[in-house]
């Protein structure tokens, strides 16, 4: 915790423009640079940012996520994106894809593979984000 | 399909009975073995080989198939029987209605196993269904579990069995490996391709280990004294009238292709030979009625062994009939054990004596058991010493066999003689009244009716051989030694050979138990070798010292001494075998990917981890740490990999922000601590590291083998992966099982993470999990959980 306002302004400045960013990482990793992992990573740093400058507890209070439970519905989506491919195809994480063209937008690309890369980013982001506000919360705690 | 219901509806039974614990499921359940042995019954009358089969691991040759042929109906036979008859037992005998219940499903699981051994066609089968029996009967000795002598009981015998299911199962692979299959009906056919194996002696020495152990064959018998732990019926069940069994019957089985050479022949023999002299010897001096019945039974089953020796017609047919008499009789003499118990309150044989006007019914069972257990005619215990006799005079066997076969089997009957006329005198008749806990009285009819039957059937058996023996044992013989058999038995078959050495060896029996004083009394003061003393040895003091040594060499709780070990132990392995390989390191291939560019950064991270190994202070030290991330993502972005050197740099920023965190648990003494010659130490483990990972590269680099992958996944990102990002199309697509096994070992990593800084002992005091002191002693108490978050950083760049 800081009590730096200007620290304080900024962390809130970047924490929408950070969680963005890591989508836009994670929808076009299949194609560009980016993907669930590293996606996870710099959606989990907005957290961090915040957790460095309001502390854990107050993180913890407003967001109201779980992160310990989080990680599993991210293992889940990901075992479920592999389960698709074990129903609708031949085996387990059998890829689907869906490529429906929008009008005056282009082709959207979706598919198995890229519920799979959600799944790992719900779980890196959470992983991440938990570790380091258990951290946080124990140097708070020391604090007090 | 029908032996698929014989050998599961007892395991159905039995979770049924774990989850609806109710009196009335479970005496309702004693009814499945009955109906399974009547079903069992009327099938001994065709001949034809019931047979089942679903794949299961067909690429590893192991499938879910049963078939029954003599010796397995014979078997199952016993088992369901058995078996029903002790599920009726128990329900009068145990007192608390939960313990009726528990006991009845551990039986019942029991008895699936059992009935899996013996009608399992396939090897791997066979040996999953042992290792069950072995785990129940871990359940069912230690029954009692508050009882520390049960747990003991409980813990040997599945340590001496399990270990001999291991060595068995080792056997069964290289016997597999041998003759390409693991089916028993087709294997029974490939005796030739096993014997004449350069593994045949390994593969035999390695299944009879099993074998001996589960049937307690000295020197592995020690656990069936202990096992009598459990609940007499259990023991009844277990250890005397079926697994102890399992043993036999193995040999039996796999007989047809695995003896009539002479180290089978030899073996088998002796070992038998020697524990049913043994077993009936040490048998005489024990005053606990339990363990005269169960070093009785370790004496049996050694004669159960000794008869596989020849690979003979005699030998085969003393055996079924030994099995069947033995189940029966010692059957009924183990429950009325546990009715004197139940109705005395103990069962040492000094202490009773005078039962039989108070306890009629268990008495005439108990006189039908003995009177079959001595041989004396016309029982079917006499039957089975008598065709024993036979077997033993077998002209085929070595000289050496031809004389101590038949000595050693007269010594052991009457022996035995001695012993069940002891059981019979000291506990119903005798001079002393008893002087017992309880004042005796009769038991409950559901605990005599059994004895009584079985004893019964001693003599139904032997006086309707033709009706009832002889279409079993025909079919048992002739499946034993795979050659149709046409034996028809008798009782009496005038003045022979055999019938003038069970007359020697009662006579001398009888003597035996006229002088039982002074003898008992010898015995008692001499002890015999115990291998106990072995076991005890092994696992009470070598193992667990040994692992304490160990432990507090390696669990130091200092991380820096585990990262020492585990990278001096990757330097060490990792280098021998280049060195061992004599690879060349450097070839054109290796020079022509050489970049100025990239060698001017490898030079930095070099510098870089030079300073970190001296860097003052722990600050400092983070810092240098910090800049060899973001070299190191440099490097990866110069290899063309942006994915890779964004997620390095991310990781870095994060690690730096734990280590922040983390900062103030941390001890102050940082430098102080570690020393100029420490540093030295750490810098020269660290330099062997990286030479190491160089010259391993340089070594695969130049001595490629086969294609790179790597060329196919680009290849085929697009087409197959439907991405232009080769890298996250291996992430989620081509390799997607493996990312999947990684975040689940990241979600493991958070919850540990999470356990260690929430789930501490409240008065433990935050940062004093360290000693500031250099030269203290590493202590397995000092607690790792800083160092752990510490080590986060330091494992990537050390």
């Amino acid at each position: 915790m800081t009590d730096s306002v200007f620290f304080k302004f900024l962390a809130r400045l970047m924490m929408p423009v950070l969680l963005l960013f890591s989508l836009v990482l994670l929808l076009r990793g299949h194609n560009q640079p980016g993907g669930g992992f590293v996606g996870g990573l710099v959606g989990s740093s907005s957290i961090i940012l915040m957790t460095l400058a309001y502390g854990a507890d107050e993180v913890r209070e407003r967001l109201r996520i779980d992160f310990l439970r989080a990680m599993f519905y991210g293992l889940a989506l990901a075992v479920v994106a592999g389960l698709l491919g074990l129903i609708f195809g031949a085996a387990f994480q059998d890829a689907f894809w869906w490529k429906p063209y929008l009008q005056g937008i282009g082709r959207l690309e979706l598919g198995t593979p890229l519920v799979f890369d959600a799944g790992v980013y719900v779980v890196v982001f959470s992983v991440t984000s938990s570790i380091v506000m258990s951290m946080a919360e124990e140097g708070e705690r020391e604090d007090q | 399909m029908a032996l698929l219901f014989i050998v599961f509806t007892p395991a159905w039974v039995a979770l049924l009975l774990l989850f609806f614990p109710r009196v009335w499921l479970a005496r309702a359940a004693t009814f499945v073995p009955a109906l399974i042995f009547i079903y069992l019954l009327t099938s001994v009358g065709n001949s034809e080989i019931l047979r089942f089969e679903v794949p299961w691991v067909p690429s590893l040759g192991v499938s879910l198939s049963l078939f029954m042929d003599g010796l397995g109906l014979l078997f199952a036979l016993l088992i369901s029987g058995m078996g029903a008859l002790v599920l009726l037992y128990s329900s009068a005998y145990f007192e608390a209605p939960s313990d009726y219940v528990r006991f009845s499903s551990y039986t019942l699981l029991f008895m699936m196993a059992m009935l899996g051994i013996v009608l399992s066609s396939n090897l791997i089968l066979l040996f999953i269904f042992w290792e069950i029996t072995s785990i129940t009967s871990y359940l069912l000795i230690g029954f009692k579990h508050e009882k520390e002598a049960a747990r003991d009981g409980a813990r040997r015998a599945l340590l001496i069995t399990g270990g001999g299911g291991l060595a068995m199962l080792a056997g069964f692979l290289l016997v597999g490996m041998t003759a390409g299959t693991f089916d028993l009906p087709e294997l029974l056919l490939s005796g030739d391709v096993l014997r004449t194996s350069p593994l045949y002696v390994p593969m035999l020495l390695l299944i009879l280990a099993g074998a001996f152990s589960k049937s307690a064959q000295w020197p592995l018998h020690f656990w069936l004294p202990g096992a009598m732990e459990a609940p007499t019926p259990a023991s009844t069940f277990l250890h005397s009238a079926t697994m102890v069994k399992a043993g036999i019957f193995l040999l039996a089985r796999l007989s047809p292709v695995l003896n009539d050479t002479t180290t089978w022949y030899y073996v088998v023999s002796i070992i038998g030979l020697f524990t049913f002299v043994y077993g009936a010897l040490i048998a005489l001096r024990q005053t606990d009625l339990k363990a005269i019945l169960a070093y009785s039974t370790v004496s049996w089953l050694g004669a159960l062994v000794a008869l596989q020796g020849s690979g003979s017609e005699y030998g085969a047919v003393a055996l079924t009939v030994g099995v069947v008499a033995h189940a029966l009789y010692k059957g009924s003499l183990f429950l009325m054990v546990g009715s004197v118990d139940h109705a005395t309150g103990t069962r040492d044989i000094t202490l009773l004596g005078q039962l039989s006007k108070k306890m009629p019914w268990t008495f005439v069972g108990a006189v039908l058991a003995v009177w079959s257990m001595a041989g004396i005619p016309p029982l079917l215990g006499f039957l089975a010493k008598e065709t024993l006799k036979a077997a033993s005079l077998y002209e085929g066997q070595p000289i050496f066999l031809t004389y101590l076969f038949p000595i050693m089997a007269v010594i052991g009957s009457a022996l035995t003689v001695a012993v069940a006329l002891r059981v019979l005198w000291d506990t119903f008749l005798g001079d002393s009244p008893s002087d017992t806990p309880h004042p005796a009285h009769e038991v409950y009819p559901a605990m005599w009716i059994g004895p009584l039957l079985l004893g019964g059937l001693s003599i139904l058996l032997a006086l309707l051989i033709p009706q009832t023996l002889d279409p079993l044992v025909n079919r048992a013989v002739s499946a034993i030694r795979q050659q149709p058999a046409d034996i028809h038995l008798h009782l009496f078959e005038g003045i022979n050979t055999p019938l003038i050495m069970s007359a020697i060896a009662i006579g001398f029996g009888v003597l035996l138990f006229a002088l039982r004083k002074p003898l008992i009394g010898w015995l008692q003061r001499h002890s015999e070798f115990n291998p106990t003393v072995i076991y005890e040895w092994l696992f009470y003091r070598a193992l667990p010292k040994s692992a304490e040594w160990l432990t507090s060499r390696l669990q130091s709780g200092q991380l820096r001494y585990y990262m020492m070990i585990i990278i001096s132990a990757f330097i060490t392995l990792t280098g021998f075998l280049l060195l061992a390989g004599n690879l060349t390191l450097i070839n054109g291939r290796v020079l022509e990917a050489f970049d100025l560019k990239i060698a001017f950064v490898c030079l930095l991270l070099m510098i870089g981890a030079i300073a970190g190994v001296f860097a003052p202070t722990r600050l400092s030290a983070i810092s240098v740490l910090g800049i060899e991330g973001a070299l190191l993502s440099l490097l990866f972005a110069l290899f063309g990999a942006p994915d890779l050197a964004f997620t390095q740099l991310m990781i870095e920023v994060i690690t730096l922000v734990l280590f922040v965190l983390a900062f103030h648990f941390l001890p102050d003494a940082f430098a102080a601590q570690i020393g100029r010659r420490a540093r030295l130490l750490d810098g020269a483990i660290a330099a062997g590291a990286g030479l190491t990972i160089t010259l391993l590269i340089l070594a695969a680099r130049s001595n490629r083998v086969g294609e790179s992958i790597s060329q196919w996944f680009i290849d085929n990102s697009v087409s197959i992966g439907q991405g232009r990002n080769v890298v996250n199309v291996i992430l989620v697509d081509f390799r997607g099982l493996d990312t999947q096994g990684e975040i689940v070992v990241l979600i493991i990593a958070a919850m540990g993470v999470t356990a260690l800084l929430r789930l501490r002992p409240q008065d433990q005091p935050r940062g004093k999990y360290l000693s500031n002191d250099p030269n203290a002693k590493p202590s397995i108490s000092s607690r790792p959980e800083m160092e752990e978050l510490e080590g986060k950083v330091e494992v990537e760049n050390r």
